[in-house]
């Protein structure tokens, strides 16, 4: 053996003394050289460094990510470069792969996937990126930021079929995407048809929420990207994620129709066609596709695919799909299909519960998804939350008490008892169960929110006046949570208050609990919180709240909120779900009127088959009023009573 | 005098029926040999009171024929196919009057249908009425001929109508088997014969096996000797097979010879149009469309020649427009549309051309272009309402009241809200329906017609008891109601369907679907039923 080291890790840093043990770790056994370049750290990173070995250099920041990497590359004497971030730890048991990967004679270089464990963007996780090459001259990096060794300059590059886990720190991951967002900006100036530069930077505006001006850059990208660029595949499927969630349905179909061409493999494409037309209404294509993508073979790992796309989330869609068409029978049987083939796929579950509590003939809902779950306590959980979410609170209670008795107590359990207790209008009971929650218990500022709502239902003003107290003085609680509570509880005391935007997240705390005071009767608190909803709610939330205000027979407030709503199609859709609401009460002289709102151009499945039948009653009372006229001959008469005949006996 | 209609017959149980119904009461027997059909026709001859005669089919038209004509018992022959009808058969009789002693014959003009919708239309004239002479029979295999060269026979204006060649008839296959067998038989025997070879072009043309139909025309042309009636028609059947060819140099070099020979025959001129248009070139192809047009003007002669429909006005006037709409020359193909229009006032595919062309232009300048062009004044209201109907169909709702509104004489107002009330029915727009429709009542023109259709508007917009106020007090209320049930029905299934159409995976509205279409199904039923009784 020679005495050259075998593999070098390189990394930069700076101020990372938590991560950089988790990191360090992970290549212990396999690194023979710790490479790490410090740019200006302030915290005790050198030493940690240190104390797992590590030949630490200093270099000053200079905007320029490559060149820290470049930098580092030159200290380092192994035959092989491993890169690797602080925030980033190779997956357990995928560094012994690495040692295999170093003795194969015709690899230059090996792509590793990179899984993200923050946000919830799955269209740009995993990535896949050079991670491990051969220590030569030529292989340098390139580009300020998303520094890469350019393809053209390293060939023979395989997929190393190794994993690392990226856990950044929350806010040092928002400074660094902004910083690297400006740095691309900058970077994109000089080279402005630069594929790669535009790609990556339509990432970074994705991962930042910015769907809507992702789309450019990516479309830039994609005009100047070839085919045998590694990135293309992902490329495509990043557009077009943008352009759906930003309701560019059109053009989404555009690109798919080309990235399909280009890509025929590529199933995430297929089902994003599915979507499209899901959202288009167009159901029949969106079956097509549905069931195209339970056919095809997972996309190569190179494309960045989604998880499941071919098997669950494909079965899911199609649940979905069915149960807009109202064939109840068929989505159940996909969603259990879906729950069945990723038992963590709880969103199965929750979609199927909606499905059973509408329509009771499918069977009992905590029967069915019993049948479909394993035992095990948070099986359970699941299911008890489902039973909330439907409000069987009653039944709730039930498998409270039972896996209680089963796995013993616990702080959920607890948490459940007092939701279901408050919402069945035992407020002193479940008061008394919040209590059985300590101070000190990381639940605890849950449970304050619980009790205040708790008192708000019971009109005990001066005890939620108390908490709210303790909710200003939390330390836990984000900022929005206690402005809207503080909002919400100055709207109920009827004191002026402005209206505040408390932001999504803040709404949706308000939306729910105008659902819940509905639920309760309660609608003369909940109309005190209805206005400042409609200015800055969401329509899904303005659905929700109408869909209640059905249930409960409000129809008068029902049309107010449609009044509200500006665009057809969420008019269109408002309308639709509240008619259907209604017709599952079988309240169809309510159901009829609601069609009414703005119009009967449009009435949708629901709506028509409710026309529908409503016209076959009609039409033979009409033809039986036609009967009585005295100037009607016989063989008419005849003729007609047979089709009043035949009409009723098909009802 | 007495005529007798002899006629022979296969399998003939579709048109027989329509054919002994157009000649019945003007003939004083029907002789019909049947040379083995399988099917109603004998039967339903029967009950025109024909003598039928059986006779094995010997590969011979001329044969069945003559065998025919030898057991007629008149003085005089007219002869027909079972594809054929005879309008105005009143007049046959006093025909006759008109014969001297040297008179043997009257040429009937005949008008082929060539396509279904009876738009294209090829008129020709044939001896059907001829005296019953030992010498006069029929000779040639098949196409057979009358031996009328030197023969005295009487032009006169009576039509017979023959839909033999429209295109789900011709594809008989037994039949066309037939002919071909024959044909071939003969022109072993006679490989120069042209008129056999035409023939055969002719079978191979409606098998649409444009080469060998070509390739026996040009034979055809190449033997043919003297004067005779369908030299004319071998140019035009060339140019036909050459057309759906690829057509090649020698096309025009035919055509020359042929426009040579017939120099006032408009249909080679429009055939060598279309040829110079598909090869883009426009001033040629103009010129021959304006010689067709300048034809038309001086009337070639229908004795001489079979014309086809329509080329000598509409059909050159819209080859016309879209030369000019090639050249850009706007104003022109407008022009030349309208035109077009006014000797077709039906053509939806012109008028939408013509619409194209007005993209931008006030609707006002349309219309004005349409009454100036398109309509010939002694029928302005007529024209009117037509062009109205179609500009409905392309959802022109202006143009359509622009054009209505300049309708003058009061007779029509109560057929344009009539029209109006049924257009805006088609469209399901039955507040607007309605609003025409009680126009009509209110102008005391409401028909059987129109309230069936304003009660199933007012119905289908939710005033049900409106609906029964128009039919109890219509004049048949029975009859209106059960109108007004077909149409209700009828709308409320498309209504199904529709939404079916659009998402044909949902399963209630599949059950939906089958009710309604059970329900029609047996309403359409038992209302066959009861008109049976």
């Amino acid at each position: 053996m020679s005495n050259q080291p075998m593999l070098s890790l390189c990394m930069i840093v700076k101020n990372e003394e938590k991560s950089l043990p988790i990191s360090l770790k992970s290549v212990e056994g396999i690194a023979d050289e710790l490479i790490i370049v410090d740019t200006g750290s302030t915290d005790k990173t050198e030493e940690v460094a240190k104390e797992h070995g590590a030949n630490v250099y200093k270099k000053k920041w200079r905007n320029d990510f490559s060149e820290v990497r470049n930098f580092a590359i030159e200290k380092a004497k192994g035959k092989w470069i491993l890169i690797l971030d602080a925030d980033e730890s190779i997956l357990e048991g995928d560094a012994e792969k690495i040692k295999g990967l170093l003795h194969n004679p015709i690899n230059e270089g090996y792509l590793f996937y990179i899984h993200s464990r923050y946000g919830n963007l799955s269209s740009s996780a995993p990535t896949q990126a050079l991670r491990l090459f051969r220590n030569r001259k030529e292989y340098r990096y390139k580009n300020r930021v998303f520094e890469r060794i350019p393809d053209e300059k390293l060939t023979h590059v395989a997929d190393g079929l190794v994993s690392i886990i990226h856990h950044p720190n929350q806010e040092r991951r928002i400074q660094m995407q902004r910083l690297k967002i400006r740095m691309l900006e900058e970077e994109i100036v000089q080279s402005p048809s630069d594929p790669y530069l535009h790609y990556v930077y339509g990432i970074e505006l994705l991962n930042a929420g910015q769907m809507a001006e992702s789309i450019a850059p990516l479309r830039t990208a994609l005009k100047n990207a070839s085919l045998m660029q590694v990135f293309t595949p992902h490329l495509y499927k990043c557009l077009v994620w943008s352009l759906i969630h930003t309701r560019k349905i059109e053009d989404a179909l555009e690109v798919i129709i080309q990235g399909i061409k280009d890509f025929p493999q590529f199933t995430d494409l297929v089902f994003f066609r599915g979507q499209c037309h899901q959202q288009a209404r167009k159901y029949s294509e969106a079956i097509k596709d549905f069931e195209l993508c339970l056919k095809m073979k997972p996309a190569p790992m190179s494309f960045v695919p989604d998880e499941g796309i071919t098997t669950y989330k494909a079965y899911f869609s199609l649940g979905q799909v069915h149960e807009a068409l109202q064939n109840h029978e068929i989505a159940l049987e996909q969603y259990e299909k879906a729950y069945k083939n990723a038992r963590y796929f709880d969103e199965a579950l929750y979609s199927a519960g909606t499905l059973l509590k509408d329509h009771p003939k499918l069977g009992e809902l905590d029967q069915v998804l019993l049948g479909w779950m394993e035992e095990g306590l948070d099986q359970m959980m699941t299911l008890i939350d489902i039973l909330c979410l439907q409000r069987q609170y009653e039944k709730a209670l039930f498998y409270v008490d039972q896996t209680e008795t089963i796995h013993g107590q616990n702080e959920d359990l607890l948490f459940a008892r007092g939701i279901c207790l408050m919402m069945l209008e035992y407020s002193a009971e479940a008061e008394q169960v919040y209590e059985r929650i300590t101070r000190e218990h990381p639940y605890y500022p849950q449970v304050l929110l619980r009790r205040i709502q708790n008192y708000w239902f019971a009109d005990q003003w001066k005890e939620a006046g108390v908490i709210l107290e303790e909710i200003r003085g939390s330390q836990t609680l984000p900022s929005y949570t206690k402005l809207t509570y503080e909002t919400i509880h100055a709207l109920f005391a009827g004191s002026y208050t402005e209206f505040v935007d408390v932001g999504n997240k803040g709404l949706e705390i308000a939306a729910k609990l105008i659902e819940h005071l509905i639920y309760l009767n309660q609608t003369q608190k909940a109309k005190f919180l209805l206005p400042w909803l409609l200015l800055y709610g969401q329509p899904e939330q303005w659905v929700r709240i109408g869909e209640m205000l059905a249930e409960k027979g409000d129809i008068q407030t029902a049309e107010d909120i449609f009044n509200r709503i500006k665009g057809q199609d969420q008019k269109q859709h408002y309308k639709e779900r509240i008619c259907s609401r209604l017709l599952l009460k079988d309240e169809r002289q309510a159901a009829k009127h609601v069609l009414t709102w703005g119009g009967t151009d449009e009435l949708g499945i629901c709506g028509f088959l409710l026309w529908n039948r409503m016209y076959s009653n009609e039409l033979s009372g009409f033809l039986k009023t036609g009967m009585r006229s005295k100037r009607l001959d016989a063989e008419f008469k005849a003729k007609l009573a047979r089709l009043v005949e035949l009409i009723d006996h098909e009802n | 005098m007495k005529i007798s209609l002899c006629m022979i017959t296969r399998n003939e149980e579709r048109f027989i029926g329509s054919c002994l119904e157009s000649v019945k009461n003007y003939v004083d027997e029907i002789i019909i040999v049947d040379t083995g059909s399988s099917d109603q026709t004998c039967h339903i001859a029967l009950t025109y009171g024909a003598k039928i005669y059986h006779q094995e089919w010997q590969d011979d038209f001329s044969k069945a024929r003559n065998f025919g004509i030898d057991r007629a018992k008149g003085e005089w022959i007219l002869y027909l196919d079972a594809d054929e009808t005879l309008e105005h058969g009143e007049l046959l009789k006093p025909l006759l009057n008109q014969a001297n002693q040297e008179t043997d014959g009257f040429l009937f003009q005949i008008v082929n249908y060539l396509d279904n919708a009876k738009l294209t239309v090829e008129k020709g004239v044939n001896v059907r009425l001829f005296r019953n002479r030992k010498e006069n029979r029929f000779f040639g295999a098949i196409h057979e001929q009358l031996p009328f060269h030197d023969k005295e026979v009487i032009w006169t204006d009576l039509v017979i109508h023959h839909y033999g060649y429209l295109p789900s008839v011709t594809l008989d296959r037994e039949k066309s088997k037939r002919n071909m067998r024959i044909l071939l038989r003969e022109v072993e025997n006679d490989p120069k014969h042209p008129f056999v070879r035409y023939n055969l072009g002719m079978e191979y043309l409606r098998l649409g096996q444009y080469e060998k139909a070509t390739d026996h025309y040009l034979r055809a042309v190449e033997h043919l000797t003297g004067e005779n009636g369908y030299e004319h028609r071998l140019y035009k059947m060339l140019s036909k097979c050459f057309l759906q060819l690829e057509p090649k140099e020698e096309f025009l070099s035919i055509m020359a010879k042929g426009i040579r020979k017939f120099p006032d025959y408009p249909d080679l001129y429009y055939a060598r149009g279309l040829y110079f248009e598909s090869i883009g070139k426009w001033t040629q192809s103009a010129a021959d469309y304006l010689k067709c047009l300048h034809l038309g003007r001086e009337e070639a002669d229908p004795n001489m020649y079979v014309l086809e429909n329509g080329i000598t006005s509409y059909k050159s006037y819209e080859g016309l427009g879209r030369i000019f709409e090639r050249m850009g020359k706007t104003k022109e193909a407008r022009i030349a549309y309208a035109r077009c229009l006014k000797a077709m006032p039906s053509n939806l595919k012109v008028l939408s051309k013509l619409l194209a062309l007005h993209d931008g232009v006030s609707k006002t300048t349309f219309i004005d272009l349409l009454v100036q062009e398109a309509i010939p004044k002694e029928k302005e209201d007529d024209y009117r309402l037509n062009y109205a109907s179609l500009l409905f169909d392309l959802d022109q709702d202006e143009s359509v009241v622009l054009m209505l509104k300049g309708i003058n004489d009061c007779k029509y107002i109560g057929r344009a809200y009539l029209l109006l009330g049924m257009c805006f029915y088609k469209k399901k727009r039955f507040d607007q329906a309605i609003h025409h429709f009680s126009k009509l009542a209110k102008a005391n023109e409401m028909t059987n017609q129109a309230s069936p259709l304003l009660a199933a508007s007012l119905w289908m917009n939710g005033q049900h008891k409106k609906a029964n106020q128009v039919l109890s007090r219509s004049n048949s209320p029975g009859e209106g109601y059960c109108n007004a049930s077909g149409l209700i029905l009828e709308e409320l299934s498309e209504r199904t369907q529709e939404y079916l159409q659009k998402f044909p995976h949902c399963v209630p509205l599949i059950k939906e679907h089958e009710k309604w279409q059970r329900v029609q199904k047996e309403w359409n039923n038992q209302n066959q039923q009861l008109a049976s009784v």
